[in-house]
């Protein structure tokens, strides 16, 4: 009998996915071990750099190249899984068309914002770039240089790019993409609780009774967290999946109640099933007196345009987006008791049986409900409005906090929460959530910076929405992101949306378990 | 697919994937014999809840994205999850093992590190 290395290799990676999987396998397949292959290959942990999830994998590495990576079996997120977009990021670094080396645009040897990109040292490269930037302070000021960043930035990364800019350069003008995706995720965690952070965890995926997708392509975009969220349909059968769509895509394969629905009568359907919980008695009475205040929003907010635009000076209150006054829940009821499920079903073009159906997954107190949703929700022109019904519904039942019951905004970058919210990397931010524009926070990051008093800028910098648009005005720019496109791409001039009701919650005596 | 395509393979490189197939279990008895007959991949293992383990083997990480793709679109397939995957030039792989060297299971190699 003869074998090759590639015989062992592949009884090692079926013995790897049998075993994650759970299935037995069959006798001839026989898990096969040379304790040469073992010494050759050097296995490290990492974390997966692709996106949110927060993948471990085992990366093998034969002499200095990779050639392997398996998910990590003891891995609570991926459980021994692994998925695509990983399995490239390997490949990547070894692309052909992968960037190692400084370019600079050169006509006849010389920099030229005309000519080709020719490759240049790390001297020169940093040469100029000093250059540039040293005269555009000296002649426009710290107001005139900015910074590009990206919620895939390590966290180390981001605290060093705020702290060269905010107490380096002494400009506030610093920005992440994570500024496009969940600006409206943080609008409406900080107007429902108070503070930019979410409170379920992964462990949920195995304690809920049903599943909401309100919008998200779980299969297909988040197929780790997917394949947990299958087990776990499977497995117990009853189990439901609600999936809402404006089109139909592959979570429909997994769905009970599948919907798709017409764009924007998303807020509709939320507001409905709040009132069908209210009409039907299911509210959790002894939670929302205990913890939920109501607050009434203000309508007519405009799209966040510029002062200028035809559409934002019609709107009575743009300027007042983000204002609020407090109602009681009697208020509440009435404002939404406008929103039946026979309206939804005739303004959204989804069933009246389906939205029903998933009504009653909301109202039943017995079943614990994972809402999950991203981008569908956090990019909507009312966004942070979105967030706020999503969270009134669990509130308005107590679903929430507890193993099961979660409101659970995925993000797409593996770092926007801790290196582009926690760590500052915005216009208005600095470290550990605080912000610019309170001088007893800028007086804690001098202080921890070992700087003088009133040396971090107390002026909001410009927004990445706004501060794409003054590019031309902007003497000197970076953009360090892995994914630079997606930034002028999708620049849309933007900014926060308001709520029209929601609940905001006391915090003090709701647990927040681990994540 | 199209991008897929656009990624150049290095010469002479074997990918080794392995993946755990999820299906719908009413689907297990169609889809069996349609994964079968793929080429490239080498069926392992299922049981019956509908969880079925799979080798994939192409020359370009394009193949294999495209075997996965082909897998994904069956009907009753709701996901389709890797677990281990390596790559390297054939030739690495075509070395023989030395069978003294070889352990023969996991469970063999801890009865013979038993005292």
């Amino acid at each position: 009998m003869k074998l090759t290395r590639r015989d062992v290799i592949k009884a090692q990676a079926a013995v790897a996915a049998a075993s994650v999987a759970g299935v037995a396998l069959p006798v001839q397949a026989t898990n096969l071990i040379a304790s040469s292959e073992e010494n050759r290959i050097q296995w490290d942990k990492a974390p997966c750099r692709f996106c949110g999830t927060g993948c471990s994998v085992s990366v093998g590495t034969k002499d200095g190249h990779v050639v392997a990576t398996h998910g990590d079996q003891l891995a609570p997120v991926n459980r021994g899984l692994n998925c695509i977009k990983g399995y490239f990021l390997a490949k990547i670094m070894y692309g052909k068309d992968r960037l190692t080396q400084p370019l600079l645009r050169k006509k006849e040897g010389k920099y030229d914002k005309n000519g080709e990109f020719t490759p240049v040292s790390w001297d020169e490269a940093f040469d100029i770039m000093a250059q540039k930037w040293k005269a555009t302070l000296k002649a426009k000021g710290p107001d005139a240089i900015g910074m590009f960043g990206s919620g895939q930035w390590t966290v180390w990364e981001g605290y060093a790019a705020s702290k060269l800019m905010k107490a380096g350069f002494r400009s506030n003008n610093l920005e992440p993409n994570a500024r496009h995706c969940m600006a409206s995720a943080v609008g409406g965690f900080m107007r429902t609780f108070g503070i930019d952070e979410p409170m379920g965890c992964y462990d949920d995926f195995e304690n809920a009774d049903a599943f909401v997708l309100w919008g998200s392509n779980m299969a297909e975009m988040h197929p780790i967290l997917w394949t947990r969220l299958t087990d776990r349909r499977l497995s117990h059968p009853h189990v439901k999946v609600a999936v809402l769509s404006t089109y139909q895509h592959r979570s429909f394969d997994l769905a009970d109640v599948p919907m798709v629905f017409k764009p924007q009568t998303d807020l509709i359907i939320a507001n409905a099933i709040a009132n069908y919980i209210i009409q039907n008695n299911r509210v959790n009475k002894d939670f929302v007196s205990k913890h939920v205040n109501f607050r009434k929003g203000m309508t007519d907010i405009g799209y966040g345009l510029r002062p200028s635009h035809p559409l934002e000076q019609k709107a009575k209150n743009a300027a007042r987006a983000g204002a609020s006054e407090g109602i009681d829940f009697d208020t509440f009821a009435e404002f939404v008791s406008d929103y039946t499920l026979e309206y939804a079903a005739k303004e959204s073009g989804v069933p009246l049986s389906r939205l029903q159906e998933m009504a009653e997954l909301y109202a039943d107190p017995d079943r614990k409900v994972m809402s999950l949703w991203t981008m569908g929700v956090n990019q909507h022109t009312r966004g942070v409005w979105m967030n706020n019904l999503i969270y009134n519904i669990h509130l308005l039942t107590g679903k929430i906090s507890e193993p099961g019951n979660s409101p659970f905004s995925l993000t797409g970058q593996p770092s926007a929460c801790g290196t582009a919210r926690e760590v500052g990397t915005f216009a208005h931010r600095l470290p550990a959530d605080l912000v610019v524009a309170n001088e007893k926070h800028r007086k804690i990051a001098e202080d921890i910076w070992r700087l003088p008093e009133g040396v971090v800028p107390g002026k909001v910098g410009d927004v990445i929405t706004k501060g794409a648009g003054r590019v031309a005005e902007v003497g000197a720019r970076f953009t360090l992101d892995a994914m630079p496109g997606k930034v002028r791409m999708a620049t849309p001039n933007v900014a926060l949306s308001s709520g029209i009701n929601w609940l905001t919650l006391r915090a003090s005596r709701v647990l927040i378990y681990g994540s | 697919m199209k991008n897929a395509q656009k990624i150049t393979p290095w010469h002479d490189e074997e990918h080794i994937v392995s993946v755990v197939v999820h299906l719908k279990p009413e689907f297990v008895a169609a889809v069996d014999p349609a994964l079968k007959q793929l080429s490239g991949i080498e069926f392992v293992a299922e049981d019956s809840a509908g969880k079925i383990v799979l080798l994939i083997s192409a020359p370009s990480a394009a193949q294999v994205m495209q075997q996965i793709e082909i897998i994904q679109q069956l009907e009753g397939v709701l996901s389709t999850a890797m677990i281990a995957h390596h790559s390297e030039s054939c030739e690495a792989l075509n070395e023989e093992i030395d069978l003294s060297d070889l352990l023969l299971s996991q469970s063999e190699s801890v009865l013979r590190n038993q005292p």
